[in-house]
């Protein structure tokens, strides 16, 4: 198979190889050579039979795991009865609770929240090897109206950012990623402050929450969604709950954990926001600029304090 | 020119395989199928085929999970050249030594991404890094080398059949 008259000895291809490597290394990584388009063309190709192999995957998985017996499926199918039993009644109060919030809300002249926003459904196809879902590939493209800085969300929580698209499929960076800040708000309090991904902490299913400058007492369990000064994410998606907040030793900042609202482990299906926060910051600002009295004084008291968090916050987002 | 078609077929469908078993079976870790390959191919061909599928499994396992092209690359090249030199010293069936090889280049290749990677942020400690992805991965690679060493030394027979043949042929004496 491998005769021993070569041009070149075995060690001596090793050498070219490794120069070979290190110049490709100190080219990509200067980005003297774009490796995007090459990833793109790559993917493109790629994408269409990831899709399928995921699906049929998924289906046979599926199906073993559909042998549940007869009387476990009853007991489930009663659960779920007397939960949905539960759910309409909630359902109707908040129909009724929704109809006179877009009614101040139209009173106001108050921007759109997320709910509002056209969204995308798609398949998670492919991901990052390794742990943990920090990158993956979506069955969404350009084609179907996807472009890049536009949220994900699964299960009603932010789960991350696509970064780049094809015709067909996206690639979607995951908040937990160890080169993600989130800006957040704790939503009862509205105290602003960051949240990072950390993939160690999210083996103990954990974020990590920064830069928080508040007199407020922050309970366990508060709500953090986005915050509007973020200038990558829609405001006001749902992110965790707060699990543990201390000061920091020069008791200037809190930092603490929070408790991711997705399960990380097991993201099949995601919903795109087919805005991103440019274009919806661009919307904003048209509708206040025709805005009455009543929209003028709320709105600059909420502009005041986010101008003097912007100041010690701008720049802390994103990859650093 | 059958021969590189069905080594392209065997990178291109184990890269498949690896990037939907996450999505399929969801336990949060993944082997690292390429770096089976390489080491199964250099085990049963030598050094030089070794370091060739090191190679490409290492642009294209760059080109999809890297910020940048080379560092996979350099590793499994290496890889493929060290697993190489035991071509001609142990029988192709057994399994146990791929296995090893496998375990231990998934080892130095996960302990190089956390230290060029995860090590400049400073957020990961080494210890969390170290059982919660570098042995969980280590252990998950060298179980699943017995499968696929299994399919790529079934697939690498009838290849090494046909070379023998080839190089028999009367057209092809010198």
């Amino acid at each position: 198979m491998n005769k021993k008259n070569h041009l070149m000895k075995n060690k001596h291809v090793l050498a070219v190889l490794i120069i070979a490597c290190i110049c490709l290394i100190a080219a990509t990584a200067s980005s003297f050579v774009p490796v995007a388009p090459v990833r793109s063309v790559f993917q493109t190709i790629v994408s269409p039979l990831q899709n399928g192999i995921s699906k049929a995957g998924s289906f046979l998985a599926g199906q073993h795991s559909a042998r549940k017996s007869t009387e476990e499926l009853t007991q489930e199918n009663e659960q779920l009865q007397s939960r949905i039993t539960q759910l309409e009644e909630q359902n109707t109060l908040l129909t009724e609770d929704t109809q006179e919030l877009e009614k101040l809300q139209a009173l106001y002249k108050l921007d759109k929240s997320y709910a509002d926003y056209d969204k995308v459904a798609a398949q998670v196809i492919a991901s990052e090897s390794g742990s943990w879902f920090s990158s993956f590939t979506i069955n969404r493209g350009s084609s179907d109206g996807i472009e890049t800085g536009m949220n994900v969300l699964a299960d009603g929580g932010l789960v991350g950012i696509v970064t780049e698209t094809g015709g067909h499929w996206a690639t979607v960076r995951s908040i937990i990623d160890d080169s993600n800040n989130v800006s957040a708000t704790i939503l009862s309090t509205q105290d602003n402050c960051i949240v990072s991904g950390s993939l160690d902490l999210i083996r103990q299913n954990k974020m990590e929450l920064s830069e928080l400058v508040t007199d407020n007492d922050v309970v366990a369990g508060s709500k953090v969604v986005t915050s509007y000064i973020s200038d990558k994410y829609l405001p006001g998606i749902l992110i965790g709950y707060v699990d543990s907040i201390e000061e920091d030793a020069n008791h200037l900042q809190k930092t603490g954990t929070v408790i991711p609202a997705v399960d990380f482990q097991h993201i099949t299906d995601v919903l795109v926001i087919q805005t991103t926060k440019r274009t919806a910051d661009v919307e904003s600002t048209d509708g206040q600029a025709a805005a009455g009295n009543a929209a003028e004084s709320v709105s600059s008291t909420s502009g005041a304090a986010a101008d003097s968090q912007v100041s010690s916050q701008s720049g802390t987002e994103g990859t650093p | 020119m059958r021969k590189i078609l069905t080594f392209g077929l065997f990178i291109f469908c184990t890269f498949l395989l690896q990037s939907t078993w996450p999505v399929v079976i969801r336990i949060g870790y993944t082997p690292d199928m390429l770096l089976i390959l390489v080491v199964s191919m250099a085990f049963m061909r030598g050094r030089r085929s070794g370091m060739l599928f090191g190679m490409i499994c290492g642009i294209l396992a760059d080109l999809c999970y890297m910020p940048f092209l080379g560092f996979s690359a350099l590793l499994f090249t290496l890889t493929g050249y060290l697993a190489g030199g035991t071509y001609d010293v142990f029988f192709s069936e057994n399994v146990k030594l791929p296995m090893v090889m496998a375990a231990a280049g998934e080892f130095v290749y996960r302990l190089a991404y956390y230290l060029v990677f995860s090590l400049r942020h400073g957020r990961e400690s080494f210890f969390s890094c170290l059982f919660g992805t570098i042995l969980p991965q280590t252990v998950l690679t060298m179980l699943l080398t017995i499968p696929l060493y299994g399919i790529f030394y079934f697939f690498n027979r009838k290849i090494a059949v046909h070379e023998l043949e080839e190089q028999q042929s009367p057209w092809l004496r010198k």
